[in-house]
């Protein structure tokens, strides 16, 4: 049962009830000042009827990409382009994604203490070169399977940071939800 | 500056997007404002009496050069723009946030009288939407207002562009097809209370 949809019904239900019983009270003339009952319904109700044709005047508005277009190289977000849809990451999937690498690294190589054995620094460099070779890697192919949990952070990190430069462009496949990085 | 609407008109072509009088100031510095508010309305006019295949629009708070209407049909077959899609329910949704903003989720509900969590989240990941923070009551929600995008989309001025509740109402009543709406929610339930 959906108890979202019940809870409606059990409400709206109780609500016109109410309103019935606080009618058929005899209400006394001097005490005018009471809102009618019947308004708790009806307010939202012509509320929801303004909004209804508010939102039918927004359909009839010049939309854009739709009757008039403007000139934009960055428009491929607009555009179907093909097969591989793909839409721009926000940091809570990259998070998302982070999360799932450090589900897969090997238990005992958690605990380990050891120094930084790579800056962020030069881990920007390391895979600088990967996509001077290649032009775009996927996500996880930049997080080898034993490295462990400080070299991952630092790669981790070393994507952020490449991002903020713009040295990166992150999008994910729509379908398939592998999130690919490009040089730019 | 002799040349300023010629070089507005080349910013004009290559911003990504509505580009603010503002925005022009900062770069064409020795310009007054109105030198360079005169030269885009000059721009507009010339695109108005050219009647060529744009025109210049004043969206999101700039300014921005646009196909005419007339054309869309012939652009459609050289791009394929994702069109908006929105459900009517997602319409609605974002019509209270645009008029009732800023808004918390429950007062969206109260107005359309079911749950929308699903609807807001879709209009957050298409830019409609943003939050603008908490509010400062129990359970902390997020209250939400429209973006940028929202007006560029809908080709809004500002919020202010948006037709008023009482314009909308008067244009509705102006249609006979919608005068029944004009009898009044009381009247149908004293209509109701008789059967």
């Amino acid at each position: 049962m959906n108890i979202d949809f019940a809870g409606d019904f059990i409400v709206m239900a109780s609500t016109l009830a109410q309103i019935k019983s606080r009618m058929l009270l005899p209400a006394l003339e001097e005490e005018n000042d009471d809102e009618d009952p019947r308004l708790a319904i009806v307010k939202p109700l012509e509320e929801y009827l303004r909004m209804k044709s508010a939102a039918e005047q927004l359909t009839e508005r010049n939309l854009l990409w739709e009757d008039t277009f403007v000139r934009n190289p960055g428009q491929e977000d607009h555009l179907i382009n093909g097969e591989d849809e793909i839409i721009k990451v926000g940091l809570f999937e990259l998070i998302d994604a982070f999360q799932k690498i450090l589900k897969n690294i090997s238990p005992d190589s958690r605990v380990d203490i050891t120094a930084d054995s790579i800056s962020v620094k030069d881990r920007i460099a390391q895979i600088v070169d990967v996509f001077e070779a290649s032009g775009s890697i996927t996500f996880d192919e930049l997080f080898s399977k034993d490295s462990d949990k400080g070299e991952i952070i630092v790669t981790f990190l070393a994507i952020l940071e490449m991002v903020k430069l713009g040295l990166v462009r992150v999008v994910q496949n729509l379908r398939s939800g592998v999130i690919r990085l490009f040089y730019l | 500056m002799e040349d300023i609407k010629n070089i507005i008109e080349s910013f004009l072509f290559v911003a990504e997007e509505p580009l603010t009088i503002d925005r022009i100031k900062s770069i064409l510095k020795q310009a007054e404002r109105n030198e360079i508010q005169s030269a885009l309305i000059e721009l507009s006019e010339e695109y108005e009496a050219r009647k060529g295949g744009f025109l210049l629009r004043e969206v999101a708070g700039g300014y921005q050069i646009r196909t005419r209407l007339e054309y869309r049909e012939w652009i459609k077959l050289l791009i394929q723009p994702k069109s908006l899609r929105l459900s009517k329910a997602a319409l609605e949704t974002l019509a209270i946030i645009a008029y009732k903003q800023p808004v918390i989720r429950s007062d969206i509900e109260y107005i359309r009288g079911v749950d929308c969590g699903g609807i807001l989240r879709m209009l957050l990941e298409r830019k409609l939407i943003r939050v603008l923070g908490r509010k400062e009551i129990p359970g902390r929600p997020l209250i939400y207002a429209t973006t940028k995008q929202f007006l560029e989309i809908f080709d809004l001025k500002d919020l202010k562009d948006l037709p008023t509740l009482e314009e909308i109402e008067a244009l509705e009543s102006e249609s006979p097809e919608n005068s029944t709406r004009e009898t009044s929610m009381i009247e149908t339930f004293e209509k109701g209370k008789n059967t």
